[in-house]
């Protein structure tokens, strides 16, 4: 079943600069979304090989 | 490589740097690929870095990043397990690392441990030093401890829960960066993800346990209809996609919806984004990929060692372009397949085969396919 993403609601969570990264309200499409605008939240995977 | 250059083609400098700071483990889990597969050089290695190698590395990447301009790096300390160089030498690495690269270069620092041997001690120094930690862990005790053992058979699960009970839950908290978790297509793989989800880890990275052509990994038969890692992994994902909210991070998963979205993998194991990583063993060896041990014995060797050359050499070795150069380095079956960016031939490693090395698909490939096609799917249904 199809989920639609809540773009406002990816915005307004990026814009407050938060760190999204977990315990996060938004589902997993839109924090990905959220995340790929922040290119820092890439650097939380560097550890793990 | 000469062909490669003449085409104008040129190596990306290395920004992670594997840091091999003790070679040995107190664990002898049975699918290790230090210590159980092809490459056993760890045997006439060093135990522990010594003073003298510690300070060559450090200038190497030091040198590196300055050639190179890099304005940050990633540092990961690993093993065998990198908490038996004790917490001193731990901190006094980190330190002597960043006093000689910051402010010009941020050196972030991680440690991939097996959790065993985390304490109070150790969580005061990584909090001090900004050390993140992830920590290997396959599930629940039992499932955990049918490879993750002592070498006298004893089981590691109750050691790794004492110290990511100190890790996950304590004042050191911020330091959690994730758990790794090799898949076992035995377990239940709801009640694998539930029991790692119960650490509240901020990400979650499953592994394909390694295995080439040559020496397949367990239950990846020839046959192609056959795909018990994708039938896996697909019923976490289901349950880690539909919940209300995301509760952690799944690497794998990301990587697949980053790259549906028109974004780049977060990992070597799928994807074309050139790799950008270089191990330091603790003799100062400079090699490729750790992941290569489980090829053949000495693939990862480059023959070059931080006290006698600089990392800038290992991007002449053919593996290390190899890993960089994308579709280049695929197989003609990889080329003409309709997921090649995305799947990328998979982690280069399970692409070995004995006569004609590397030029292959992913032992995986079966998996890859209905893994990455179901994501996919699913992603642009909701977009």
């Amino acid at each position: 079943m199809a989920r639609d993403v809540n773009v406002s609601r990816v915005v307004r969570r990026t814009k407050r600069k938060e760190k999204v990264v977990m315990e996060t309200e938004l589902t997993v499409l839109e924090a990905v979304i959220a995340d790929m605008q922040d290119s820092a939240s890439a650097d939380l995977f560097t550890s793990a090989l | 490589m000469d062909a490669l250059q003449r085409a104008g083609w040129r190596p990306l400098p290395f920004t992670q740097f594997v840091i091999k700071i003790h070679s040995r483990c107190n664990l002898a889990c049975d699918y290790c690929y230090m210590y159980e597969m092809a490459d056993q050089s760890w045997s006439s290695r060093d135990k522990v870095m010594d003073s003298a190698t510690m300070k060559a590395t450090i200038d190497r990447i030091a040198e590196h990043a300055r050639v190179h301009r890099l304005p940050s790096v990633n540092a990961v300390l690993h093993g065998g397990e990198p908490l038996l160089a004790g917490t001193s030498w731990i901190d006094g690495f980190v330190a002597d690392l960043r006093g000689v690269l910051e402010p010009d270069v941020q050196v972030a620092v991680s440690m991939q441990t097996n959790g065993t041997l985390i304490d109070e001690d150790f969580l005061r120094t990584a909090a001090e030093r900004r050390i993140g930690v992830s920590v290997s862990l396959d599930g629940a005790e039992q499932d955990n401890d049918q490879h993750r053992r002592y070498a006298g058979g004893r089981g590691s699960y109750q050691a790794v829960a004492r110290g990511l009970a100190l890790l996950a839950s304590g004042p050191h908290r911020a330091q959690f960066r994730g758990l790794l978790c090799t898949i076992n297509v035995d377990n239940d793989p709801i009640a694998t993800y539930e029991e790692l989800l119960r650490w509240r880890p901020p990400a979650i990275d499953f592994l394909l346990p390694h295995g080439t052509w040559s020496s397949p990994p367990p239950k990846r038969t020839t046959d192609e209809d056959h795909t018990p890692y994708a039938d896996w992994l697909l019923e976490i994902f289901e349950r880690w996609y539909t919940a209300p909210s995301r509760q952690t991070r799944v690497r794998l998963f990301e990587s697949v919806i980053r790259m549906a979205l028109g974004g780049q993998s977060m990992t070597e194991a799928i994807g074309l984004q050139p790799a950008r990583l270089v191990v330091i063993e603790t003799d100062g060896s400079i090699e490729q990929v750790d992941s290569l041990k489980a090829a053949f014995d000495g693939a990862p060797a480059t023959g070059l060692t931080v006290r006698d050359e600089p990392l800038d050499r290992a991007l002449e070795h053919p593996s290390v372009a190899a890993r960089q150069i994308g579709i280049e380095a695929l197989s003609e079956k990889c080329r003409a397949c309709s997921l090649r960016d995305t799947c990328g031939g998979g982690l280069y490693p399970h692409r070995y085969r004995e006569g004609s090395g590397f030029l292959n698909p992913s032992v995986y490939c079966p998996d890859l396919m209905k893994l990455i096609n179901h994501i996919v799917g699913r992603v642009r249904a909701d977009v």
